[in-house]
């Protein structure tokens, strides 16, 4: 390649023809090339990934500040003038999964989980009357069938149950206690609790292998107990309803063919109404009158159908 | 024992029959003891109605709701819960002065009075508030 030469009396007009031939036909191989060196960019963009928070526009904590190099000059305005064609625009990025997750799913989408539920709070105002002087911990089933209304957004109802024993109040778990050995549970005592309503989770990261997620819901819920004296023949039933004003959970799954991952959940019920029977007659019904709120906090694991 | 291994038929009616037998003898089914609170009146002329019991209930949260009737001179409310029970009245003179809460404990006890009520019409009762309950 010649130097061009650099005589005002040619000027720049010199320098453009004189180097005409050769500067093109590198030109045009290099324009040539532009598409698919940014098609490969591109290709090789998404195939490498960067881990989130390693990505190298972001600083770690504690790193030395970047060095910011100052823009490129712009080419002087005699340099050689050719009609680029637009860079091609890179496609609009799909939803990928990443680590051979799978993609976020849409549409149906259930869960199944169990775990341990430990009560909190009072079922009543009465002095004494706390949930955990009640009912025992219990171990929950829950079900959840709805919908991904978008990757993010869930939308679905759940029903749960969960059995247990009797509490901690000290009458009844005496009068629960097998005293005597025959080895036959003469007295048998059983509590069941029932949650049904509607739920929303929010998905943090759909298409990672490890989905954070919280969720709120709310409904109703009854805890059914009883205490069974076979050799009296009397059977003693009481159930207690009310609201769940707020069904708060949050977790993470492991999304592969199915999600699986713990969670904690935190439900918060007001008791409105009781019921006792007695043999299955119903000895008395009606409202609570001292309300109050009480919790179930439980730690489980549950599976995800269509992650 | 059978030279396979298994019991023969006959051993192992012995052995269920002696476990029967055993079962029996150690079966002491004594259940659960309960508290109760029972409601009886006699009038002036000395004619009484009989006792109505109400049995406290177990469980915490559980309540048993008994209206009682006398003569249709007057009703006697019961509502109990597993600690307490509250007794009242209606149909009678100042229901206020013949009201009663009575703990689990006391009745446990033993706990007896006879409350004297004057009704709407005039009419005079005694209403015995016994424990137990001889049904």
């Amino acid at each position: 390649m010649q130097v061009a030469a650099s005589d005002s009396g040619v000027g720049k007009e010199h320098f453009r023809r004189s180097t005409r031939g050769e500067t093109l036909e590198g030109m045009k191989l290099l324009l040539g090339a532009a598409p698919v060196a940014a098609m490969l960019w591109t290709s090789l963009a998404g195939a490498v990934e960067v881990p989130d928070g390693n990505a190298p526009d972001e600083a770690a904590p504690g790193a030395p500040a970047p060095v910011v190099r100052p823009p490129p000059p712009p080419p002087p305005a005699s340099a050689v003038q050719v009609d680029e064609p637009p860079a091609p625009e890179p496609p609009p990025e799909p939803t990928r999964s990443r680590r051979g997750a799978p993609p976020a799913s849409t549409g149906f989408q259930a869960h199944f989980g169990t775990g341990a539920s430990f009560p909190f709070g009072d079922a009543t105002g009465r002095p004494g009357d706390s949930l955990g002087a009640r009912y025992a911990w219990q171990v929950p089933f829950l079900i959840g069938l709805g919908a991904k209304l978008a990757e993010r957004w869930y939308l679905g109802g759940y029903l749960q149950f969960g059995f247990g024993s009797e509490g901690s109040n000290p009458g009844v778990e005496d009068a629960c206690d097998d005293k005597d050995s025959n080895l036959e549970n003469d007295v048998s005592c059983s509590v069941i609790t029932i949650r049904a309503g509607l739920e929303g989770e929010y998905s943090f990261d759909p298409p990672a292998r490890w989905n954070p997620w919280i969720g709120y819901g709310l409904g109703l819920e009854g805890v059914v107990q009883s205490i069974d004296d076979e050799p009296h023949n009397r059977e003693e039933t009481n159930s207690s309803t009310g609201t769940t004003y707020a069904k708060l959970s949050f977790g993470a799954d492991y999304r592969a063919g199915v999600g699986i991952g713990p969670f904690v959940e935190v439900v918060a019920t007001r008791f409105e109404k009781t019921q006792t029977e007695i043999n299955g007659y119903e000895v008395h019904s009606g409202p609570v009158e001292d309300r109050a709120l009480h919790t179930w906090i439980t730690f489980g694991f549950r599976m995800v159908v269509r992650p | 024992m059978r030279p396979d291994g298994y019991l023969s038929s006959g051993l192992l009616l012995g052995c269920l029959l002696l476990g029967c037998l055993g079962h029996a003898c150690t079966n002491d089914p004594a259940g659960l003891s309960y508290t109760s609170v029972t409601l009886s009146a006699t009038n002036a002329q000395g004619e009484s109605t009989p006792g109505e019991c109400t049995t406290l209930p177990i469980l915490l949260g559980s309540h048993a709701m008994n209206t009682i009737d006398f003569d249709g001179q007057f009703e006697a409310r019961v509502f109990a819960s597993a600690r307490e029970v509250e007794i009242s009245f209606t149909g009678i003179q100042d229901p206020g002065a013949a009201k009663r809460t009575l703990s689990a404990e006391q009745l446990d006890a033993g706990y007896a009075e006879t409350v004297t009520l004057v009704a709407n019409d005039g009419q005079q009762f005694d209403v015995l508030i016994d424990s137990g309950c001889a049904q």
